[in-house]
């Protein structure tokens, strides 16, 4: 399952890694993470160690969660 | 003396610091990479003194962006006794990845918990000489903006340590690491926060861009309603000094002609816009220090994506409305060098409040019932005209433009009173400076100008400011504004916009009420209109194109930029003159 299919309020474990620069801000293998706001056009927000990011629908697609 | 340089996350509040240790005025912002050039200061503390460096702001030492890679190049080259490493608090796991790394290099550290206060309000509990234990540094706990006693005290006692962190191989081993250190010294029992309560509304797929649109049509009423009082105040005030100037000298001669018509009439003719320039700014401050600039970038990222850019994009667009040069540095924070290059070759169209000062007057003379309209108007035009600048970039650029989009969005917060002031004070100083310097000496010349040769009647077609005029005009023939004044007005208008008026003033000899009757009676609303289109749309100033020079290191994407911008200015005002008297405008 990728990022971009969790749904709003949905919790989950990161399992693939995107980038090094990505990972640096905590979303590496194993982070887990709460998916605040996920629609079909916007990016995704999500909560992540206490902090709040906006993160692109193709990075998303790219990050392989649980 | 001690050199300490503050290195942290982006808005974890090393500018705070910095200018609470140094006593300097640095504007901060509520939003992640406001700062891209180091700054240096000094502070004294018990007698001993130390350089403090405002780093950037990094998020990791390993893959650094372009304003980042300064910070990375500093602590490599060691010029520094000590690094203090700023930690947000409120987002202490993921501050600490770059205390790790820091740690692993074995730079002479000290950690500064900052926000202590915000995250001990939200239920979160963490003894600092633990973790000071745990990491090997001494670790203090201030607020950036209050007490840094304990940071000084730290500062001048400290005694290198060797901490026991070993290299590891990748965030993810950091991270456990930070994640088994906090779990001895931190409990954190969080409360909902109130960001996350507003962002429902402000980013919700409904309401939030209505309420975009609306906070920003406010932020232009707001500027131009409240503004207007104090303006005619500032208008009756060099009135009042023309008059005495006029009454001392007396109303004949060269001497008072350089005094009434060049000097006060000048000045005042773009002083008269200080209050205007002064709610801008106050606008964007709160707009920044708030955080929503980070909520805006976001709703506007599904747009900038179809013209090949992202939401990061947004924030220097939107700071160019203040002013094209700091809005072309922060676009260092732009990952990508075709989008970041996009993007300065944007900025340029977003009309800086330079421009806004024209604007105004032009509208109130030529449409005094539906100015705000007007100048609304010409702010959409400009981002129209960036929009398509943009689509046409993305076209002809090579590279990849579709960056990865990631962006950290800073909890709310109330406007600080001392950054909002901050800004204000500093943009106006900048404006205020800039009508005695450089306005001035334009001012002087075009009076000079038009006085000579010696004898020739005041701004005369005779004069050598007329000549120059005449011979320029029929470039502006076409477009409706073929009047020599005018001419003149906009080849200086390439120095810097703010000249503009003050040009205008120097040539009719007036300011205020009086300038506004001699410019009305030089366009017609159409040509007026056309006026302003060709001033949104044509260089913005030298500086900026400097800039541009010097972001992109090349004097052919600037000279592009500045030649672009003239022959699309002239287009467009052709189209809309030439449109209009064929719709039977006047």
């Amino acid at each position: 399952m990728k990022l971009i299919d969790m749904p709003k309020d949905s919790e989950g474990k990161i399992l693939s890694e995107y980038d090094e620069r990505v990972s640096a801000l905590g979303l590496h293998q194993g982070a887990l993470f709460l998916v605040v706001k996920n629609d079909s056009s916007n990016p995704l927000i999500i909560k992540i160690k206490n902090s709040k990011y906006a993160i692109g629908r193709e990075v998303a697609a790219r990050i392989e969660v649980q | 003396m001690k050199t300490i340089a503050l290195i942290g996350n982006p808005n974890s509040g090393k500018t705070s610091l910095f200018n609470n240790l140094t006593g300097l005025l640095h504007h901060v912002g509520n939003w992640p990479g406001k700062t891209v050039e180091k700054k240096e200061g000094k502070f004294e503390y018990r007698g001993k003194p130390s350089k403090v460096i405002d780093l950037p702001g990094t998020y990791d030492l390993l893959a650094p962006l372009e304003e980042e890679s300064i910070v990375k190049d500093f602590v490599s080259k060691g010029n520094y006794d000590i690094l203090v490493n700023i930690v947000d608090c409120s987002s202490l796991e993921r501050s600490l990845h770059l205390t790790i790394q820091l740690l692993e290099l074995g730079i002479p550290l000290i950690v500064a918990l900052n926000f202590s206060g915000y995250s001990k309000k939200k239920g979160q509990k963490l003894d600092s000489q633990k973790l000071s234990a745990l990491l090997g540094v001494p670790v203090v706990e201030m607020e950036a903006i209050g007490d840094t006693s304990n940071l000084k005290e730290a500062v001048v006692n400290f005694k290198k340590l060797h901490p026991a962190i070993k290299p590891s191989g990748s965030a993810r081993e950091r991270y456990g690491l930070i994640s088994s250190i906090l779990s001895s010294c931190m409990s954190s029992g969080v409360k909902p926060s109130r960001s996350d309560a507003i962002d429902k509304v402000l980013l919700n797929k409904w309401t939030g861009f209505p309420i975009y649109l609306l906070i920003l049509f406010m932020v232009f009423q707001v500027t131009y309603t409240v503004a207007q009082p104090f303006m005619d105040m500032v208008d009756g005030m060099f009135s009042f000094f023309s008059m005495q100037a006029s009454q001392l000298l007396g109303a004949q001669g060269l001497l008072s002609s350089f005094v009434t018509e060049g000097i006060i009439a000048g000045i005042g003719s773009i002083l008269v816009f200080l209050p205007t320039i002064m709610f801008l700014y106050l606008m964007l401050a709160i707009l920044e220090d708030s955080g929503y600039l980070c909520r805006a970038a976001y709703l506007m990222d599904s747009i900038m994506s179809r013209i090949g850019l992202r939401g990061y994009s947004f924030i220097p667009l939107v700071l160019g409305f203040g002013c094209n040069v700091p809005a072309i540095m922060a676009t260092r924070t732009i990952r990508g060098a075709k989008e970041r290059l996009m993007t300065i070759l944007m900025i340029p169209y977003m009309a800086c409040s330079a421009r806004l000062a024209v604007f105004i007057m032009f509208s109130a003379i030529f449409f005094p019932k539906t100015k705000a309209l007007v100048v609304w108007s010409l702010y959409i035009l400009g981002i129209l005209i960036a929009m398509c600048t943009g689509y046409l970039l993305s076209r002809v650029l090579k590279g990849d433009s579709r960056n990865a989009f990631i962006m950290e969005l800073a909890p709310y917060r109330i406007p600080r009173f001392r950054n909002v002031f901050l800004l204000v004070w500093d943009k106006s100083l900048d404006f205020i400076k800039g009508a005695g310097t450089i306005i001035l000496s334009v001012v002087l010349v075009a009076w000079f100008l038009s006085n000579m040769p010696y004898g020739v009647e005041y701004a005369s077609k005779e004069s050598l400011m007329g000549k120059l005029g005449v011979l320029i005009s029929p470039i502006f023939s076409p477009l409706g504004f073929g009047e020599w004044r005018a001419a003149v007005a906009l080849f200086f208008g390439f120095i810097a916009k703010e000249v503009v008026i003050g040009t205008f003033g120097t040539l009719y000899g007036l300011q205020g009420a009086a300038l506004g009757d001699a410019i009305g009676a030089s366009f017609t609303p159409l040509s007026a209109y056309s006026f302003l289109v060709f001033m949104l749309i044509y260089v913005p100033c030298m500086a900026t194109v400097a800039v541009i020079k010097r972001e992109t290191g090349s004097a052919r994407i600037a000279l592009y930029s500045a030649m672009y911008s003239v022959g699309l200015a002239w287009a467009v005002s052709f189209v809309i003159y030439r449109g209009g008297l064929l719709l039977g405008l006047s």
